[in-house]
């Protein structure tokens, strides 16, 4: 196989050797020259040597005859022999890796067809879907630890890759029957305050609406009789009004830098994890998360990945807060931010307020609503001190 | 070393500066076994047969005779013959 080709001439003339050396002379290289009979010479000539002998034939009275042709360019010249077979070989594979890229199967197995028929939607919602992109889905652990979290009767997801297929397996958690097994308890205050109303779903109540509870006070027994001998759990929502004093501390001023939520999404691919070329420059954006995706042939990983990177913009301002037209806003947030996000203010007053060059000092008075019930389990002295008596006498026979 | 004048020539071989070959434009011929022969600065092919290939010099001709006898190669100072070789004959 030559670049430049080669040709097999069959040289027919009453003076060869003249010819030859007349080839010779103009720079021509000759390979392989056999003599045939007495007028004829088989040599090889390079192909751009041609035009060259064609020119001279006259000059000596040759016969040419130019019989095997090789190397590249006589390859391009028969392209329409080869070109076809190479095309549908290339076609053929982009084809199987195009096919390998795409989502052909997803099976879903175990628990009861409910939770199969929700995991199949959360699925597709995923991107793991009949026909999608291999690309466009997200990673299988993602997958997995998203459908845990959301969807509570699962207590197990596994995702099989086979090839273009995937194989979910989930498996339900059993309910448990809480009711019957859970364990006596009382309901004890964890704040002092003033019951405001109550619900109790199981167990006994002790206190009143309206009475005034200390913290570790009795609000319900799971103690049902007074021979002590019947036990439940305890279980309710004592909301109790409660009294605090806060320090509250307001920034009137605020220099904040946030990302602009519109992200700008930019494709790179890289190579062995380590060749990257990005397919435009992003300027002044904060690159937040990079999804790498694998591209896939039949069932092997190639080492070229397709990254998805996330850009978003970033912009600086300072914010200034108008204390006296967001006071109750702000108050609201700071309380919620220090008590908990469930409690109802039902009262604040400020007692004390103290100005400085950007910040206001708040001391305030506030009274809430919440949940002061605070489970305990019943110990075992609380639910069989006579026992108790008992096993200690055996000890001491 | 076609330009250096006769005399000059015979200085230089005198005193022993320049291989022969090269002062005198003399064919050099190279064999492997007898199945190769090169021949360095030739002039020309005159005849070319099986058995016989006669290669042209500056002193008369150099006769090659041996069975199916090949040219390897054919450039414009060299010859490269692959066959049987039995002689090598040179001839005024």
């Amino acid at each position: 196989m030559s670049f430049k080709g080669v040709v097999d001439v069959v040289i027919k003339s009453g003076q060869v050797e003249a010819f030859l050396n007349e080839l010779v002379d103009e720079g021509v290289s000759l390979h392989s020259v056999t003599r045939i009979d007495e007028n004829t010479i088989e040599v090889k000539v390079n192909y751009a040597a041609i035009p060259l002998m064609k020119s001279k034939r006259k000059k000596y009275k040759c016969q040419l005859k130019f019989k095997n042709r090789e190397g590249l360019p006589f390859l391009y010249s028969q392209r329409k022999k080869w070109l076809p077979i190479m095309l549908s070989v290339i076609i053929a594979f982009l084809f199987t890796f195009i096919l390998s890229n795409i989502v052909w199967n997803v099976t879903v197995e175990g628990g009861s067809p409910e939770a199969r028929y929700e995991v199949d939607e959360m699925l597709g919602d995923l991107g793991l879907k009949q026909g999608n992109w291999v690309q466009n889905m997200k990673d299988i652990s993602t997958i997995e630890r998203e459908i845990m979290n959301n969807i509570e009767e699962i207590s197990y997801v596994g995702i099989n890759r086979n090839g273009t297929s995937y194989h979910v397996l989930i498996e339900e958690s059993e309910k448990m029957e809480e009711n019957t097994q859970r364990a006596p308890s009382d309901l004890i205050a964890s704040k002092s305050g003033t019951i405001e109303s109550m619900f109790v779903i199981n167990g006994q109540p002790l206190v009143q609406i309206d009475d005034f509870v200390q913290k570790g006070d009795k609000l319900v027994t799971g103690i049902l009789d007074l021979k002590n001998e019947a036990f439940t759990y305890s279980e309710g929502e004592v909301m109790a009004e409660v009294w605090y004093e806060l320090d509250v501390t307001v920034d009137l001023s605020q220099y904040m830098l946030s990302l602009v939520p519109d992200t700008k999404n930019r494709y790179s691919v890289s190579l062995f994890d380590r060749f990257e070329w990005l397919f435009s420059r992003t300027e002044g954006r904060r690159l937040l998360a990079k999804d790498e995706k694998p591209l896939y042939f039949l069932h092997w990983e190639l080492p070229i990945s397709i990254n998805k990177h996330y850009f978003y913009e970033e912009t600086e301002e300072v914010m200034e807060t108008d204390i006296e037209q967001h006071m109750e806003m702000i108050i609201d947030d700071q309380i919620k931010r220090q008590l908990g996000q469930s409690v109802e203010v039902i009262y604040q007053k400020v007692l004390h307020e103290e100005r400085d060059s950007d910040k206001v000092k708040l001391e305030m008075f506030v009274k809430v609503l919440e949940d002061i019930g605070e489970e305990q389990l019943l110990s075992e002295e609380d639910m069989n001190p006579e026992e108790d008596e008992e096993e200690n006498t055996d000890q001491g026979d | 070393m076609k330009y250096i004048p006769r005399k000059v020539n015979r200085l230089l071989d005198r005193y022993g500066m320049l291989p022969k070959d090269i002062i005198y434009d003399y064919p050099r011929i190279t064999t492997v076994g007898n199945i190769h022969l090169y021949i360095e600065n030739h002039r020309g092919l005159l005849n070319f047969e099986e058995h016989e290939i006669v290669v042209k010099q500056d002193q008369g001709t150099i006769v090659i005779k041996g069975n199916q006898m090949v040219i390897k190669s054919l450039l414009s100072e060299e010859i490269v013959i692959e066959g049987t070789i039995d002689q090598v004959l040179w001839q005024k």
